[in-house]
């Protein structure tokens, strides 16, 4: 299965709108395939892929650009950068309490200059069930839930906000 | 035998369950895209969607006797505001009407929702029709209702497309309705003057 595209969360575009003047743009985030960082995502015997490239390092960098981008704050001429790599990326749809867990590292330059370098991580829950068909679209609709809530914590850092202007 | 008696456990659990298949509605931000030919209008505005509407769970019909669920205004909230973007000078979002007055907008928009969802399978749970009836109210600064835009969007996926995708057809559904409201609020004479 491919998952669904990243939605954009308001309370996010806000945060970013709220955090001052500046303009940043976005390099492809890394990823290293490990234990505890999957792509494709295993769902109880089936996958899930990312609509990005097949890739979830690139599903997090199309997140964080739309947040920027429905916030009017990205730019690709901008000298800030935003990059990072993607560390863990799990989703469990078991019986009882589905959960995704997510953790990245991300890191702001300006001009060249490291200004931010700091990894951030997000769980999320939900009521799952012992059903397979109910079970996995549940799990694969919910994973954009951990991603925005990662990016909840990025942008209400005000550590990165400073380092964005 | 023994299949036998498998499948017919797993369809009591099923039936037992009572669940409904969550199912995303949201369209591809992406291709929530201005109109080309068309300039923004001038002003400042707000949407506000309740908190009891963003977390409003609703069930409708899929195929095979089961049902959707789904969160209907959650799921189209940043698409709105994109659609909203590309009408308006600037847009921001209210989490109280009551604030209108502070912020300094020109107009309030609130959107309405009626959603429903059928398939022609007796296999198949997703829906492969979906139908999204948004009505949005607009208001000025002082929350008196000036017009009401409504629009339906219909959306429809086969099996093979669905499959990769079971909120396909009400994906398509929502996003035709933005596109209807986009191309409506560009057009309503109320906002002639802010042209």
């Amino acid at each position: 299965m491919v998952g669904p595209t990243y939605q954009g969360s308001m309370d996010n575009v806000t945060a970013l709108q709220k955090g001052g003047d500046f303009s940043a743009k976005v390099t492809e985030f890394k990823s290293e395939q490990q234990k505890g960082n999957e792509n494709p995502i295993s769902l109880r015997g089936n996958t899930m892929r990312s609509p990005y490239n097949d890739s979830f390092a690139a599903y997090l960098t199309e997140a964080v650009k739309q947040e920027l981008v429905l916030a009017n704050k990205y730019s690709e001429d901008s000298k800030v950068d935003i990059s990072g790599e993607l560390l863990q990326n799990t989703v469990d749809a078991a019986i009882s309490r589905g959960t995704a867990k997510i953790e990245a590292r991300f890191v702001v330059t300006n001009a060249g200059e490291v200004k931010y370098d700091q990894t951030k991580f997000a769980v999320h829950d939900w009521p799952s069930s012992f059903v397979g068909a109910v079970a996995i679209p549940r799990a694969i609709e919910e994973y954009q839930t951990v991603v925005s809530k990662l990016l909840n914590s990025l942008f209400s850092d005000q550590a990165f906000l400073n380092a964005l202007k | 035998m023994k299949s036998l008696r498998f499948a017919l456990l797993a369809m009591v659990v099923a039936v037992a369950s009572g669940c409904a298949h969550k199912i995303g509605v949201a369209p591809d931000i992406a291709k929530i895209s201005p109109a080309g030919d068309a300039s923004r209008i001038d002003a400042k505005v707000a949407y506000y969607i309740s908190e009891e509407n963003l977390n409003k769970q609703v069930v409708t019909p899929g195929g095979g006797g089961d049902r959707v669920s789904y969160l209907p205004y959650k799921d189209i909230e940043t698409a709105f505001y994109k659609m909203l973007t590309n009408v308006f000078s600037n847009v921001i979002k209210l989490k109280l009407p009551q604030a209108a007055s502070t912020e300094g907008v020109d107009y309030i928009l609130e959107p309405t929702m009626v959603t429903d969802s059928s398939s022609s399978s007796i296999f198949t749970w997703p829906p492969t029709d979906f139908k999204t009836q948004l009505s949005t109210k607009i208001s000025d600064s002082a929350n008196n209702g000036i017009t009401t835009i409504t629009v339906v969007g219909e959306g429809a996926a086969e099996f093979s497309e669905f499959k990769r995708d079971f909120g396909l057809a009400a994906r398509r559904s929502t996003h035709s309705a933005l596109m209807k409201t986009q191309d409506a609020l560009l057009a309503a004479p109320e906002f002639a003057a802010k042209r």
